[in-house]
C-alpha cells in the first residue's frame, strides 16, 4: 500500500511517498506552468527509482498553491495544514513554524497535534520571500545555495533600505559598483529577510519550539540571523523543502479507505 | 533685466533643471541621476545655463527638489516634491485641483489649496508596483524602448492580466506570458493596467477637485494616461514635458521665497 503528498509550490513541486511504515521516495522539481496538468507523470518520476508506477499509489493528496487542477488528487489539503502535520511529524514539540517558499512566507502556531491554530501569510509582496533572496543572489552573480553561507563572512553588512525587492535590487547595483563586497551584500540582505519573517514570526506569536522549513531553512545565513534576534534556536527538517508534501502523504495515509 | 531663478529636481532616476524669469520658462536639461546628488544637480543646471548662453551668477535663487534635494550643496533652498509639484503644475494648469507626480520610484497625489498650496497628500515610495521602474522592467522583458510602451498599450484591443500587488510577482507573470505567446499590445496593456490601478488608489484617497493634472516622466505614457482617465472617469491634463514640471514648481518656489525675504538677507538665505 502505497500514499503520496504532492505540494506544487511556485518555484518548486515535491512529491513525497509513504507505505505503511516509512518514506519510500521523495523528488523535488522545477515547477512548470503545466506542472499541475502533468503531476502524475512527475509522480511517476518520483517513483521510478522504487519500481513503481503511479497506480500503485492507491491515494494522494495535492498541497501547494498549484493544487487545484491536479487531475488524479484523491483530495486537495491546503498548505498551511500540510505543513503543520509535516512539521509536527518529524518534530511532535513544534508549536511554532516558519515556512518560506518561493513566492510566500507563513508563520504557523501549531498545537500538540499537528493541528494549525492560526498563521499569517506573505504572498503579496516579493520582499521576506525566496524570490527576494532569488532575485538578489542573481544580481551578485552567487548560487542560491552559496548565498547564505556568503553571508557569514561579511565584515560590514550592508545597509539595505528598500523594502521593496526591485528597490532593492537597484540598491544592491550601486553597491556592486562601488565595490562594495559580495559578502557585505549578502549579509544586508539577509538581515532584511530576518527582519520581515521576524516581523511576521512575532505577529502569529512565537512560543518554542520554533522549526524552519521550506527552502528557507537550506539558507544558514538567514536561519543563524531569526536565531539570534529571537534568541532562539530553530529546529530544521533533514529536508525542509518536504514538509508540505510530507504533511500531504500523511493525510492521505490517515484518510485512505482501509 | 528679470530675475533669473532656477529649480533643481533630484529624482531618484533622473536629475531634471529648467531657469525660469517671473514669466516663462527659458530652458529645461534633464539627465540620469548619478549616485552624488550634489554633481547630478551642478551637471544639469551647467548644462541648461550653457544651453542658454548664461553666464555663472546670473541665476541669482536656486531651489532644489527631490528625494537628492538635501545633498545640493549649492541650493539656496530647499523645498518638497509635494509643494513644487503643485507650484508647476498650477502655473501650467491654472485650475489644477489634484496633482499626481508619477516617477522611477513612487507617485504622489496631492490636492491643492486654492492658493496653490498643499491640503492633503498620498504617496507610494516603499512598493515599485504603481511606478515608472515597473514600466521600465516591462520594456526590459518585451525588449521594447520605454517610450513605445503607451503607443502598444494603447493599440491593444484587451489586456493580459497582470497583477498590480507586486512588481517582482509581476515580473513573473510577464514572463510567462510572453512563453505562452501572448501579444506585446496585451502584455503592454496589462502593464500599464495594473500600474494604472496603484495610481488610481492614491488619487482615490485625496479625492479629485478642479482639474487632475498628471506629472512626472510616467505622464509621458499615453497608454498610462487613458488607463487612469478610465478608472477615474475625468480626463487627466498633461502639461508638455511633465518630466520637468517639479522642477518648474521648484524655480517658481525659489523666486516666491526671495519675494517673501527682506531684501538685504535675501542672498544665500537658507
Amino acid at each position: 500500500m502505497y500514499v503520496a503528498g504532492i505540494d506544487i509550490g511556485s518555484s518548486t513541486t515535491k512529491v513525497l511517498v509513504l507505505n505503511q511504515r516509512d518514506t519510500v521516495a521523495a523528488h523535488i522539481t522545477e515547477t512548470l506552468p503545466d506542472t499541475s496538468e502533468k503531476a502524475e507523470s512527475i509522480l511517476a518520476e518520483a517513483i521510478s527509482g522504487c519500481s513503481l508506477v503511479p497506480k500503485d499509489v492507491s491515494y494522494l493528496v495535492a498541497t501547494g498553491y498549484g493544487r487545484v487542477n491536479v487531475p488524479f488528487a484523491s483530495r486537495t489539503v491546503t498548505e498551511i495544514a500540510c505543513h503543520a502535520k509535516g512539521v509536527h511529524f518529524i518534530f511532535p514539540g513544534a508549536r511554532t513554524v516558519l515556512d518560506m517558499g518561493g513566492q510566500d512566507c507563513k508563520a504557523i502556531r501549531v498545537d500538540d497535534k499537528g493541528n494549525h491554530q492560526s498563521f499569517i501569510m506573505n504572498d503579496k509582496c516579493a520582499a521576506g520571500t525566496g524570490r527576494f533572496l532569488e532575485v538578489i543572489a542573481r544580481t551578485i552573480g552567487i548560487p542560491l545555495s552559496e548565498f547564505g553561507s556568503l553571508s557569514l563572512e561579511a565584515k560590514a553588512p550592508l545597509r539595505i533600505s528598500s523594502v521593496c525587492t526591485v528597490f532593492a535590487r537597484s540598491e544592491v547595483v550601486r553597491a556592486l559598483r562601488k565595490g562594495v563586497p559580495r559578502a557585505d551584500i549578502a549579509a544586508g540582505i539577509c538581515e532584511a529577510t530576518t527582519q520581515r519573517v521576524v516581523t511576521l514570526l512575532k505577529r502569529v506569536g512565537i512560543e518554542p519550539e520554533l522549526v524552519i522549513s521550506g527552502g528557507i531553512g537550506k539558507n544558514t545565513g538567514v536561519v543563524k540571523r531569526i536565531e539570534a534576534r529571537l534568541g532562539m534556536p530553530a529546529r530544521i527538517p533533514p529536508e525542509p523543502q518536504l514538509m508540505g508534501a510530507l504533511g500531504a502523504a500523511l493525510f492521505a495515509r490517515e484518510e485512505m479507505p482501509k | 533685466m528679470d530675475i533669473l531663478s532656477a529649480g533643481i529636481d533630484i529624482g531618484s532616476h533622473s536629475t531634471k533643471a529648467v531657469i525660469f524669469d517671473g514669466r516663462s520658462v527659458l530652458g529645461g536639461h534633464a539627465l540620469v541621476s548619478e549616485d552624488d546628488a550634489d554633481t547630478a544637480g551642478r551637471n544639469a543646471l551647467h548644462q541648461v545655463m550653457t544651453l542658454l548662453g548664461l553666464t555663472e551668477g546670473s541665476v541669482s535663487n536656486l531651489t532644489a527638489t527631490g528625494w537628492g534635494r538635501r545633498q545640493v550643496s549649492f541650493a539656496g533652498k530647499v523645498s518638497s516634491e509635494a509643494l513644487c509639484a503643485s507650484r508647476g503644475a498650477r502655473w501650467l494648469v491654472p485650475a489644477a485641483g489634484t496633482v499626481v507626480d508619477i516617477g522611477a520610484e513612487g507617485c504622489r497625489a496631492v490636492k491643492l489649496r486654492p492658493d496653490g498650496g498643499v491640503e492633503d497628500s498620498a504617496e507610494n515610495s516603499k512598493c515599485a508596483a504603481g511606478t515608472g521602474a515597473f514600466i521600465e522592467l516591462a520594456a526590459v522583458y518585451l525588449k521594447v524602448p520605454l517610450d513605445r510602451i503607451g503607443p502598444l498599450a494603447l493599440a491593444a484591443r484587451s489586456k493580459a492580466e497582470i497583477s498590480s500587488i507586486c512588481a517582482v510577482f509581476a515580473e513573473s507573470a510577464i514572463i510567462s506570458q510572453i512563453h505562452r505567446g501572448e501579444s506585446v499590445e496585451r502584455i503592454a496593456a496589462g502593464v500599464v493596467w495594473s500600474v494604472a490601478t496603484r495610481v488610481t488608489e492614491l488619487i482615490q484617497r485625496i479625492g479629485v477637485s478642479g482639474d487632475l493634472v498628471l506629472v512626472g516622466g510616467g505622464a509621458m505614457n499615453q497608454g498610462l494616461v487613458k488607463a487612469i482617465e478610465e478608472m477615474v472617469g475625468v480626463r487627466p491634463m498633461v502639461p508638455d514635458q511633465p518630466q520637468f514640471v517639479t522642477a518648474i514648481g521648484a524655480a517658481i518656489q525659489a523666486q516666491r521665497l526671495e519675494a517673501s525675504l527682506p531684501r538685504q538677507q535675501s542672498r544665500g538665505g537658507a
